[in-house]
């Protein structure tokens, strides 16, 4: 639920209660005013009467307003103010009146007086101000909603904008959050919070790189002076047991080395260092890896047929587009058995590498992380996969394994 | 033949000294970029090999002055860069070869001598070990005077056997030099292995030796003794 609706309901909750409360207080002292200007209306016509009667003057009758009655005997009406119902025979219904009655004694004579006045002229009155008053506050309510809908858009627009900077933030790119104050004490504080937040997690990120960068440049050297003292050793013929030695650590060392070249190529490539963009013809490229690869498969008995749905053609580095073809194909002949067809099909914004399997791969959103490797082929480094996910990231492309009709596939989706 | 190694890493330029030393050749040697020009000032060299990332100054600018003073000197640059830029550069300022680190000895005096083949031995540079003859020229190789058909990779092995005699050549360095990138995967599917295999039965088939002697858990060796 949006802050906004929740906070509109508590707020018509709580005014929904404060006017009913406020509509009960008005109607009861509205309804007294009218009662108690009533009451004395009623008096003073009771006091005029008795001057009248006083006056020795005749007393006009016009029930139910006015009604003297001689006491002789015979019930008498109770005294004081009373709430009655008349019958009317012109709308030929009760009505409602207020009375008031007195016992008086005028020249020795005992009067009762009754003086009454119509009540419906009083309920209607309070009608009509029950009505407005329901009306203004339904116009209040609606204003209200209204202003506060208005006034949250705005007020919420520079948080709207921070959601969107942080959606397009991205780690690898070097830019900052950039949003710009809002002049709104909160938004700001937010936003100052995220500036340092994202500030550092960034440099953090780049110290990391420069590290893993660093640290793969450092180890060049040093494998690369064992290799070649391994290479000198072995020159002086040692004992068998010693070059059995000598090959287990040079099988180490070499395995080293190109897990180093593998990790600087990653960090190359996430650094953003292969400039050179030039138009490159995928449909070349793979024909040239599968040239290269021409008599090793031959000697696995290995096919690889080449299928072509249109030209491929993208902006790229040409170095990227080999690595990324050669690691795929590799791939594809590395989980082959001999005798099976590995299948190359490219297509305006596509391509994809098949080879022949008898099930799915297990996990295989974890195919493309870093030293994921199939259980049973400890051969491999396991970077090969992550840095096809890398150069399709530096270009924008999709890569994604899939399982269909007994064969796996890796499909590169280039452009939308 | 007279060489100079420039290498600020002591022990990549000892290696390197030490296994060209023992091919033949005089070796110098200079750690830094002042030795470097100081030496290619003063003295005539046959080859340079110049690492580029010196610690005061660029390789590059050694080649440079190199080139000024004595243009007929070879330079084969070694870098750890393995960025194209300073390929294409080294190239254009006239380095005959480029070699990225880290590298095999066996692949780094296979370039040294194909470098020389080029630059010396222009009339005949036919390669002869005992009754192999290579001419490289025109990638034909006879055995006893009659030719052999070799395929590319065995012709490739065969020269880089010959180029590197009485060296043990590791599994290693023979798939990188053959399969470059791919050498895992060679690794993988043993083809030095089947190689060597398919190499040995057709010298031998040709009525040549068989020099390629197993050197139980590294490599082989080309050999005559």
């Amino acid at each position: 639920m949006k802050l906004l609706e929740i906070n509109n309901r508590i707020f018509f909750r709580f005014t929904g209660l404060l006017l009913l409360i406020g509509a009960a207080l008005f109607y009861w002292a509205v309804n007294r005013i009218i009662r108690r200007e009533i009451d004395e209306k009623l008096l003073v016509n009771q006091q005029r009467t008795v001057q009248l009667l006083e006056q020795g003057r005749a007393v006009p009758q016009f029930a139910p307003i006015v009604e003297v009655r001689m006491m002789t005997g015979g019930a008498y009406r109770p005294g004081g103010y009373r709430d009655t119902l008349i019958y009317d025979p012109v709308e030929k219904e009760n009505e409602p009146y207020r009375q008031l009655v007195a016992q008086v004694e005028v020249s020795g004579q005992s009067y009762e007086i009754t003086n009454r006045t119509s009540l419906v002229e009083s309920e209607d009155l309070l009608l009509a101000i029950g009505i407005c008053t329901l009306g203004l506050a339904l116009l209040l309510f609606i204003g209200l909603i209204w202003l506060n809908r208005r006034s949250a858009q705005r007020l919420w627009q520079p948080f709207h904008r921070q959601l969107e900077a942080l959606r397009q933030f991205s780690l690898a790119r070097s830019e900052t959050l950039g949003i710009d104050p809002s002049g709104i004490d909160e938004f700001d504080e937010l936003r100052d919070a995220l500036q340092q937040l994202t500030d550092k997690v960034q440099a953090d990120y780049r110290s990391l790189k420069a590290f893993t960068e660093n640290a793969s440049h450092e180890l060049q050297t040093p494998l690369a002076i064992i290799r070649s003292r391994i290479e000198s050793l072995i020159e002086c013929d040692p004992p068998e047991e010693q070059m059995h030695a000598l090959g287990t650590i040079y099988e180490a060392v070499n395995r080293l080395s190109r897990l180093n070249r593998s990790l600087l190529l990653l960090t190359k490539i996430e650094n953003r260092q292969f400039g050179e963009t030039v138009q490159v013809s995928f449909d070349e490229v793979i024909r040239e890896q599968v040239d290269m690869l021409a008599e090793l498969t031959e000697s696995e008995n290995l096919r690889i047929d080449l299928e072509s749905a249109g030209s491929l053609n993208a902006d790229a580095n040409r170095s990227l587009v080999e690595i990324l073809v050669k690691n795929l194909l590799e791939n594809a002949v590395r989980y082959s058995r001999p005798g099976d067809r590995i299948v190359v099909r490219s297509g305006p914004d596509f391509l994809m590498f098949s080879n022949p399997g008898t099930a799915p791969l297990e996990q295989p959103d974890q195919l493309f992380q870093r030293f994921h490797k199939i259980s049973g082929h400890n051969a491999s480094l396991g970077l090969g996969l992550a840095i096809v996910k890398e150069i399709c990231g530096v270009y924008g492309w999709a890569v994604a394994y899939e399982f269909s009709g007994g064969m796996h596939a890796f499909r590169v989706r280039l452009g939308g | 033949m007279k060489m100079l190694i420039v290498e600020d890493e002591a022990g990549i330029r000892e290696s390197i000294s030490d296994y060209l030393r023992r091919e033949g050749y005089i070796c110098e040697e200079a750690a830094d970029y002042r030795t470097a020009d100081e030496k290619v000032e003063l003295y005539a060299y046959d080859l340079i090999i110049l690492d580029i990332t010196l610690p005061d100054g660029n390789g590059l600018d050694v080649l440079r002055n190199l080139k000024k003073r004595r243009p007929e000197t070879g330079v084969l640059i070694v870098s750890a860069k393995n960025a194209l830029d300073d390929k294409i550069t080294g190239l254009d300022l006239g380095a005959d070869d480029y070699l990225t680190k880290p590298f095999h000895l066996p692949e780094l005096n296979a370039r040294v001598k194909a470098l020389l083949r080029r630059r010396i031995s222009q009339g005949n540079p036919t390669i002869v070990f005992e009754e192999i003859e290579v001419d490289p020229m025109n990638n034909v190789i006879q055995v006893n005077g009659s030719p052999v058909e070799l395929s590319k990779k065995e012709y490739d092995l065969l020269l880089y056997f010959i180029t590197n005699k009485n060296r043990v050549l590791t599994k290693a360095a023979i798939a990188e030099h053959l399969w470059g990138d791919y050498m895992d995967l060679a690794d993988n599917f043993d083809l030095v292995y089947s190689h060597v295999k398919n190499l040995r039965k057709k010298i031998v088939q040709s009525g040549g030796q068989d020099y390629i002697r197993t050197v139980y858990g590294m490599g082989y060796k080309f050999t005559g003794q």
